[in-house]
């Protein structure tokens, strides 16, 4: 029996009424939630491809056309593609929005499936990640978007600043699949006070394209 | 375990994020060139010496690295690797 | 009551009335009263009863020193009055107190006290021995405050916050203030502490002047706003500290507000540099009935009328060590408080602008002078004074008496931060000796008393920690220190302590109802260190955490002549520096758990769901604890188990093989592509950490499962085990990537092969073979396995996929009669088989010989170093060991032994791993582990089980597996 129908599932569900959902890849996307508000706001990215790589150099193992992070920390981007650096010998690709997934070595696993992925944004974006991690999320002297690994609500977490300025505040978060429901919980326990929302993909898109536009490494 | 511990790749960080791995005995030796019980020596003997200390944490908070420390077992802190203590 | 309204001090908004009930009265404060004042403008003196001997207490002190005026509000007992903001229709009762603090009818234990001399538990009811237990009812009546029902749930919201700070200052005085500007000025982030509900410390409610003349409260207010407008510093108000640890930890919780005055939030703060500027407490002055309601500390009075605008009483006598002290007197004075005399203990060295401003006012000023003596029932109405050397006694009428003998300062920070004290007898303090690196103290806890003075060393603590981060501040801070020196230093201090008379009535202690007597009663028994006398006696033990007699108890012991080298020592200081609620301290209360993919659908299905480990898994699927249904499912028909909780992880690279050989005891060189091969890994010990399959995906790829207990170390073990080899290998953990669907039964091929297009057939996919194929076009990895016993297929779908590859599985096998089944019917069905589960079968000791698993050990691959190699070597035939059997109950109608029964043969021999009953053979069988004595096949065992009453049950050792011991079924 071959359906055309079939339907993937997100590790995450979160608790808003949904207005408007794409399927992408038979991921059910949503684009947009009824009253998603002036920020802050959560957003599931869990569908978009992530994957691990690992290896010495580490730079021989990511597609040529895509920069390198140069020190673990680092966090390089490129059009719809992110190339953090965790360690040495390892890093990670996400590819967010429409952008179709990039084939990578052997050195590459795909990893979309071993965790999820969240974006919180807007305003008070910081006061939430306060109250859920001790991680010092916005040393001053570092250069944005950084790469942060560490305890967020308690489980070990990757996280991406990309920005802090006021307005424009994004913060990327992925961790193992399984804890879906329990990270948003905490997560909307947390930024209750503060009135988060969730919010679709294309509030993160549009928040994206801002804070990528222009950034430079030199 | 209130003190930070400084990982090499993600800076210092609060103790509670890393595991202990024990004091640095070396590089496992072969085992068939040692006697039982030299080996039991190896696994389990520890000096347990009050003071400055070389020992393995791993970060399994974070980003799941093993590495060595100095560290003083007296005040619980942290030692750098270039102080004059670490020369055993 | 009437306020003073007018005065530019005040943090109440006298316009706006908060109504509240104390007992069956209804009482009214205003915004901005604590509990404790609004208690006091309207009248109550009398606050509670104390611990023991249930003497009436009132208001001493305001920021919660002393257990006085904890009182019951909204249900919640112990709440400190002092330190609690009032909030609209609070409901305010007394503690420790019946039928209330006026008249108490336990009021006579006061008159027994003579009856409870110190460590009277101790001594007294400690032979002969039989009276304890008659003893201990009455005590547990009468010992403690305030009540707490079983099911009492604190009320209020706790969460907890983790600010980033480069310097964190504890408390918001001038000192504190100055230290976080001169920090934030540098661009350093600044968290700034204050335990009360504004800033400004000692001096922002004084009207005096500092040395420009200008008011201290106003001085103090610019600095508060400079703070408040600084985008460097958070203040924290309301809010203080529970320790101080190593490397800059802060911890402290900052108080509820009005209207919701319990919720509490934790804060953790890990700064570069710790500033302390805590300031000073008031250091008690003991006399007899030194705590009768209506004697109150100096500040408590002035802070009264200047914060809160009540008058403290009409007519007061002060007995004072401090210009503090003076300064109040005068004040209070303008504010319409008739001074009766003003004792000070201090014949010199009195600040001569207060001398002449009491002078003035026809204040008598008696130097050398003190109070003897509190009189009055139920709160002050006359006291008596004495001159130097007890002479010349004066009785003078009043119905305030403010008391205090110096000051202390609050070191508890500095001391938790590890600093080390020392006597200084100038100032009569303990003060910081040696600092730790980072850490810094400033203001009046060095016993500096003038503005500037504070504000300079405030500033100069500051650029230290702007120093320590690596900014040079080497000038300012010569500076600052120069600036130091051009004013006035610590001011002396005095060292008195108790006032001429018995000491029988005077209260080194208020929370434990502890006298001078009984400090004198703990020396006379050989005791003579402040840290030992401290217990003897209960000296700074209650909730007050040693605010009262912290102080005075080393310098009594010490005037005593007790002190064994001639040096007052004082008293160890722990967290919490300020008590508050457990449940505070636990914070936001995250139990984060993992989740498979399915846990909705088998939550939909019945699925009893249980926690295991970080997991929720699905222990059975209808009320019948055994499973029955769902096991003969299995046997009979197909069934389907979600495991997706096993761990499963790629490792691939060059020098993947040999890490494989290092940590599993098989060989890896040579696993087969089509093929998945059993394994387990052992510690060092060669004990049993792990078993799983391993599989060949490509050229040095493979994947392999753990157990799902273990699935969270794996990458940290083989990490470890190879840290000192530069193996180039990449391990990604994809446990959580892949749910696990275990296909069991004897229609499991029937069902798989409805869903795929892909030869399932037992020649294309034999037993133990590896299959990468689609379901529904979506990628699976298979594995024919039999944990159960069964023909079975554990299908690894895409986490994503899941729900909808389960739900395929469901329908193509409706009519085969297909069910879920979850781990108790896994359980029996594995057990039936003797497979062994890691930590069911095995604990620490169990070796992989004595679960019957030597034949995966490899034992000739020496280049792997293979950890647990050498232990295995050992093991193998060493006598002693618990070795895993089966076996049956003699009577097989015997009620089923619990798991965990001991098997005894006059001494413990072994226990019951695991026993069930087994629907299949129609009798319970089990897993035991057991001396190798008893291991062979026909052996006795007997099974010892808790209330079994001595009747041991008797099984049988057995041959194993009980079921299909050809393993047919798993190869059909």
């Amino acid at each position: 029996m071959k359906s055309d129908n079939r339907l993937r599932q997100s590790p995450v569900q979160l608790p808003g009424r949904v207005l408007r959902t794409r399927v992408r890849d038979h991921w059910p996307v949503v684009c947009a939630y009824a009253d998603e508000g002036d920020g802050p706001w959560l957003v599931d990215l869990s569908h978009c491809h992530r994957i691990d790589l690992q290896g010495k150099p580490l730079g021989a193992m990511i597609p040529e056309s895509l920069p390198e992070p140069e020190a673990p920390g680092d966090v390089r981007i490129q059009d719809m593609t992110m190339i953090t650096r965790m360690g040495t010998a390892q890093g990670c690709l996400w590819r967010f929005g429409q952008a179709p997934a990039v084939t990578v070595g052997v050195n590459g696993t795909a990893i979309t499936e071993a965790t999820l992925a969240l974006a919180i944004l807007g305003r008070h974006t910081f006061a939430i990640a306060e109250k859920l991690s001790s991680l010092d999320l916005r040393a001053p002297g570092r250069r944005l978007p950084r790469l942060h690994q560490g305890p967020f609500a308690r489980v070990p977490c990757q996280i991406v600043v990309l920005d802090a300025v006021p307005g424009r505040e994004m913060l990327l978060l992925s961790c193992s699949r399984g804890y879906g429901r329990d990270m948003v919980g905490a997560i909307t326990h947390a930024g209750a006070e503060f009135n988060l929302r969730p919010a679709g993909e294309d509030r993160f898109m549009g928040m994206w394209e801002t804070v990528t536009r222009g950034l430079s490494y030199e | 375990m209130a003190f930070t511990i400084t990982c090499p790749i993600c800076g210092p960080r609060s103790g509670y994020e890393f595991r202990y791995g024990g004091e640095d005995k070396g590089p496992r030796p072969d085992p068939a060139q040692m006697t039982p019980e030299a080996w039991c020596d190896y696994v389990h003997m520890t000096d347990s010496r009050p003071g400055v200390q070389k020992e393995w944490w791993y970060h399994r908070a974070g980003c799941g690295t093993w590495f060595t420390i100095y560290r003083d077992t007296t005040t619980n802190l942290e030692v750098a690797p270039d102080s004059p203590e670490t020369v055993a | 009551m009437i306020r003073l309204n007018h005065l530019p001090t005040l943090r109440i908004k006298p316009g706006a009335p908060r109504s509240f009930r104390y007992g069956r009265r209804r009482l009214q404060g205003v915004d901005g009263d604590t509990v404790a004042t609004a208690l006091f403008a309207n009248g109550v003196r009398v606050f509670g009863r104390s611990l023991k001997y249930h003497r009436p207490r009132g208001l001493y002190s305001l920021d919660g020193e002393s257990s006085n005026t904890l009182v019951n509000v909204d249900g919640v007992p112990n709440v400190c009055a002092e330190t609690t903001l009032l909030a609209e229709g609070m409901r305010v009762s007394s503690q420790n107190a019946f039928p209330g603090p006026d008249f108490d009818l336990l009021g006579f234990m006061d008159a027994l006290s003579w009856a409870m001399p110190a460590g009277f538990y101790y001594r007294v009811l400690h032979k002969p021995a039989r009276l304890w237990p008659l003893a201990v009812p009455f005590i547990r009546k009468m010992a403690g405050v305030g009540t707490l029902s079983a099911d009492f749930q604190a009320p209020g919201r706790r969460d907890e916050i983790y600010p980033a700070a480069d310097v964190c200052v504890i408390g918001a005085g001038v000192a504190g203030m100055s230290a976080a500007l001169a920090a934030a000025e540098a661009g350093l982030r600044v968290v700034l502490f204050e335990s009360r509900p504004w800033p400004g410390g000692a001096f922002e409610y004084r009207p005096g002047t500092a040395r420009d003349g200008v008011a201290y409260y106003r001085k103090t207010a610019e600095l508060a706003a400079a703070v408040q407008a600084s985008p460097h510093i958070r203040l924290f108000l309301n809010a203080p500290v529970i320790g101080v640890y190593s490397d800059g930890l802060v911890t402290a919780f900052q108080r509820g507000r009005p209207p919701h005055p319990f919720d509490e939030r934790y804060i953790e703060v890990r700064a570069a540099s710790v500033v302390a500027a805590t300031g000073c407490s008031e250091r008690p002055l003991l006399f007899d009935h030194n705590e009768r309601p209506g004697v109150m500390q100096a500040g408590c009075a002035h802070r009264l009328a200047r914060t809160w605008g009540i008058l403290p009483g009409r007519t007061a006598v002060f007995s004072v060590g401090h210009d503090l002290g003076l300064e109040a007197a005068v004040d209070l004075f303008d504010l319409g408080v008739e001074i009766a005399a003003v004792a000070e203990l201090r014949q010199d060295g009195l600040d001569r602008a207060l001398v002449d401003a009491l002078a003035q006012r026809r204040i008598p000023l008696l130097r050398g002078w003190s109070v003897t003596k509190a009189h009055g029932r139920h709160r002050v109405t006359r006291v008596t004074l004495a001159g130097p050397n007890g002479r010349f006694r004066k009785t003078i009428d009043c119905d305030l008496l403010v008391a205090s003998a110096g000051f202390t300062p609050v070191t508890g920070p500095l001391t938790l931060a590890g600093a080390r004290l020392a006597f200084d007898a100038h100032t009569g303090f303990f003060l910081p000796a040696s600092l730790p690196p980072r850490v810094h103290a400033a203001g009046r806890l060095t016993g500096r008393q003038d503005w500037h003075a504070v504000a300079v060393s405030g500033r100069l603590a500051g650029l230290s920690a702007v120093h320590d981060s690596g900014i040079d501040r080497t000038a300012a801070i010569g500076e600052s220190i120069d600036e130091l020196a051009s004013l006035p230093g610590p001011a002396r201090g005095t060292q008195f302590v108790l006032a001429p008379g018995s000491g029988k009535k005077a209260f080194i202690c208020f929370d434990e109802d502890a006298t001078v007597k009984n400090v004198d009663q703990a020396m006379d028994k050989g005791f003579d260190v402040p840290e030992l006398i401290k217990r003897f006696a209960s000296v700074g033990t209650g909730p007050g955490q040693g605010g009262i007699p912290g102080h005075n108890l080393p310098l009594y012991v010490h005037q005593s002549g007790a002190s064994p080298d001639g040096h007052p020592r004082p008293t160890t200081v722990r967290v919490p520096l300020t008590p508050t609620f457990l449940a505070t301290y636990a914070g936001t209360r995250l139990d984060m758990s993992k989740r498979t993919p399915l846990h909705a659908l088998q939550v939909a299905d019945g699925g009893r769901m249980e926690r295991l480990g970080v997991w929720h898994r699905a222990r059975r699927f209808s009320e019948d604890e055994r499973s029955r249904e769902e096991i003969l499912a299995v046997r009979t028909a197909v069934g389907m188990l979600d495991a997706s909780t096993l761990g499963k992880f790629r490792i691939f690279g060059p020098d993947a093989v040999k890490v494989l050989d290092r940590v599993y005891v098989g060989d890896m060189t040579r696993v087969p592509r089509t093929r998945a091969k059993y394994s387990a890994m052992c510690n060092e010990d060669g004990c049993l950490a792990d078993d799983g399959v391993i599989v060949c995906t490509g050229d040095n790829d493979y994947y392999f499962t753990t157990s799902t207990g273990r699935a969270g170390m794996t990458v940290e073990w083989i990490r470890y085990h190879t840290r000192f080899d530069d193996w180039d290998f990449g391990i990604v953990n994809l446990t959580d990537a892949y749910g696990v669907i275990n296909l069991a039964g004897p229609e499991a091929r029937t069902v798989l092969q409805r869903v795929t297009d892909a030869d399932v057939s037992n020649e294309a996919f034999p037993y133990m073979g590896y299959r990468e194929f689609a379901v529904d076009e979506i990628p699976v990895r298979a594995m024919r396995l039999g944990f159960v016993g069964e023909l079975s297929f554990e299908l690894h779908v895409p986490a994503s996929w899941m729900v909808h590859v389960w739900n395929r599985l469901m329908a193509a096998g409706g009519d085969l009669g297909i069910r879920p089944f979850g781990l108790e019917a896994q359980n029996t069905l594995r057990l039936e088989k003797c497979h062994v589960i890691i930590g069911s079968e095995s604990e620490q000791r169990t070796t992989l010989h004595d679960v019957g698993l030597g034949f995966l050990w490899h034992r000739d691959k020496p280049w792997a170093k293979t950890v647990g190699d050498t232990a295995l070597r050992q093991t193998e035939h060493q006598p002693g060991r618990l070795k895993l059997v089966g076996f049956r109950m003699a009577d097989p109608t015997a009620p089923l032994p619990g798991d965990g029964s001991v098997i005894v043969d006059r001494r413990i021999r072994g226990y019951v791993c695991t026993a069930r009953y087994s629907f299949t053979l129609k009798e319970p069988v089990g897993l035991a582990l057991v001396d190798d004595a008893l291991s062979a096949e026909g052996s006795s065992l007997a099974i010892h089980e808790d209330g079994c009453g001595g009747r041991l049950a008797r099984a049988v050792v057995t041959e194993t597996p009980f079921y299909d011991p050809e393993g047919l079924r798993l190869r059909m």
